[in-house]
C-alpha cells in the first residue's frame, strides 16, 4: 500500500496533466462566458425592472396630480354651474314676472280703452237712438240751439247711469 | 504474496487494496493484461503498466472533462438538470475557491484548481461504485498530485518574486540575522509539509473510509450472520458518509491548493 509505485504516479501525471490542458483549453471558457452572460442579463433585466418601476411610478405620480386637478376643476364648474343656474333662475323669474305684469298693465290699458270706446260707441248711439226717439215723440222742429241743449240734458243723464 | 486461502478473511479483503497482486489486473470486467503486455514492450525506462487504479483515474479525468466540456457547449442562459449541476459545481470552484484564495491573478490557475476538484471528485466518486476502486486511497496517487500542487506553488512564487527574489523572501524580513539560521529551514520544511499533508489527508481519509465499510462487512465472517443487519446498517450509513467524504477532500485538497498557490502569490499576508 505504501510502495512506490511508478506506473501510478506516471498515469496520475498524465491524466490529470491532460485533464487539466483541455480543461484549461476547451472546458472551462464556454462556463466562465455562460455565467457572465447570464450575470450580465440578469444585472440589465433588475435595471430594466428598476427602470419601469421608476417610470411607472413618474406615471401614477402624473395621473394622480392630474385626477386631482380633474377633481378641483369639477368642483369649480359645479360651482359655477350651480351659480349660473341660480343666476338664471332669478333672471327668468324676475322675466317672467316682469312680462306677467306688462301682460297685465296691456291687458288693463285695454279694457280700458274697449270700455272707452264702448262708452263711446254707446254714447253716439244713444245720441243717435234719443235724438230720433226724441223727434219722434215731440214730432215738432226744434232750433238748432234747443235741439243741441236737449241732447246734453240727455247724455247727462245717460252717463249719470 | 501468501497464498489467499491461507490468509485471515481480513487480509483477503485488504488485499483488494494492494495494486501489485493479481486483483489490481482487472476492473468491471475488463482485463488490462493484453494491455499491460503491449506496453512492457515500449523503451520506457519504468513500469507504466495499466490497473485499476489507473483504469478509474482515465475514467475520472474523461468524465470531469466530458461534463464540463457538455455544461459549457448548452445553449441559452437557463440550465437545468445536468448541466445545472455541473454548473453549481463549477460556480463553487470558480468563486469559492479560486476567487476568493487567488483574486484576480490567479484566473489563470483556475484549470488547475479546477481540475484538481473534479479530477479527485470524481476518483472519489467512482471509487464507491461496487467493484469500483478509489485511487486516492493509495499513496502513490495522492503523491503525485500533492508534487504536482507543489511545482504550482514554486512556479506561482517564482513568476511573481524571480527565481532568486522567490527563495530570498521565503522567510518573513525584518528579523535579526542570527534567527534566519533556524527560521529559514523551518519555512523549507514548511513548504514541503503543505504538499505532503495534502497527499496524506486524501490518501488516509479515502483509505480509512474504505477500511471501515470493508471491516463492518467482514464482521459478518468473523462473527457470523446474526450480526449481518447491524454491520449492514453501519455499512449503509458509512457508504453514506463517503459520499459527503469524496465532496469534502476534493474541497479540501483544491481550497488548500488554492490557499498554498495564493500565499505564494501574494507572500505579505
Amino acid at each position: 500500500m505504501i510502495a512506490l509505485q511508478s506506473n501510478l504516479m506516471f498515469w496520475t501525471i498524465v491524466s490529470f496533466g491532460i485533464l487539466v490542458l483541455l480543461l484549461g483549453k476547451f472546458g472551462f471558457g464556454p462556463l466562465v462566458q455562460i455565467l457572465e452572460a447570464r450575470e450580465r442579463k440578469i444585472r440589465e433585466s433588475i435595471e430594466q425592472a428598476e427602470r419601469a418601476r421608476e417610470e411607472a411610478e413618474r406615471l401614477l405620480k402624473e395621473y394622480e396630480d392630474k385626477l386631482a386637478e380633474a377633481k378641483v376643476e369639477a368642483q369649480k364648474l359645479l360651482a359655477e354651474g350651480k351659480q349660473l343656474g341660480e343666476s338664471l333662475r332669478a333672471e327668468i323669474i324676475a322675466k317672467s314676472e316682469e312680462e306677467a305684469k306688462r301682460m297685465i298693465a296691456k291687458a288693463e290699458e285695454q279694457i280700458e280703452r274697449d270700455v272707452e270706446q264702448a262708452i263711446k260707441e254707446l254714447r253716439a248711439e244713444v245720441a243717435n237712438l234719443s235724438l230720433e226717439v226724441a223727434a219722434k215723440v215731440i214730432e215738432k222742429e226744434l232750433d238748432e240751439k234747443a235741439h243741441a241743449q236737449l241732447i246734453e240734458k240727455y247724455l247727462s243723464e245717460v252717463g249719470r247711469i | 504474496m501468501a497464498h489467499p486461502e491461507s490468509l485471515s478473511p481480513m487480509a483477503q479483503m485488504f488485499e483488494e487494496f494492494d495494486l501489485t497482486t493479481e486483483h489490481a489486473q482487472h476492473i468491471f470486467g475488463i482485463n488490462f493484461e493484453p494491455l499491460n503486455h503491449v506496453l512492457k514492450q515500449l523503451p520506457i525506462p519504468f513500469d507504466i503498466s495499466v490497473n485499476k487504479a489507473v483504469f478509474i483515474m482515465w475514467l475520472s479525468a474523461f468524465l470531469s472533462f466530458m461534463l464540463i466540456f457538455y455544461a459549457g457547449r448548452g445553449r441559452g442562459l437557463v440550465a437545468s438538470g445536468l448541466r445545472n449541476a455541473m454548473e453549481a459545481l463549477f460556480q463553487f470552484v470558480k468563486f469559492d475557491i479560486v476567487d476568493t484564495n487567488l483574486g484576480h491573478e490567479g484566473q489563470k490557475w483556475l484549470p488547475f484548481i479546477g481540475g484538481l476538484f473534479f479530477f479527485i471528485l470524481f476518483n472519489n466518486l467512482l471509487g464507491l461504485i461496487p467493484a469500483g476502486f478509489s485511487p486516492g486511497s493509495n499513496i502513490n496517487v495522492t503523491a503525485s498530485l500533492a508534487i504536482l500542487v507543489l511545482f504550482a506553488i514554486l512556479i506561482a512564487g517564482m513568476k511573481k518574486q524571480g527565481v532568486i527574489g522567490y527563495w530570498l523572501h521565503l522567510a518573513p524580513g525584518g528579523l535579526p540575522k542570527w534567527i534566519y539560521i533556524i527560521l529559514y529551514p523551518i519555512e523549507v520544511i514548511s513548504l514541503l509539509a503543505k504538499p505532503f499533508s495534502l497527499a496524506v489527508r486524501l490518501f488516509a481519509n479515502l483509505l480509512a473510509g474504505h477500511i471501515v465499510i470493508f471491516a463492518l462487512l467482514a464482521m459478518i465472517i468473523l462473527f457470523g450472520i446474526y450480526v449481518a443487519p447491524l454491520s449492514l446498517a453501519f455499512g449503509v450509513i458509512m457508504y453514506a458518509f463517503e459520499i459527503f467524504v469524496a465532496f469534502i477532500q476534493a474541497y479540501i485538497f483544491a481550497i488548500l491548493s488554492s490557499v498554498y498557490i495564493g500565499a505564494s502569490i501574494h507572500p505579505e499576508h
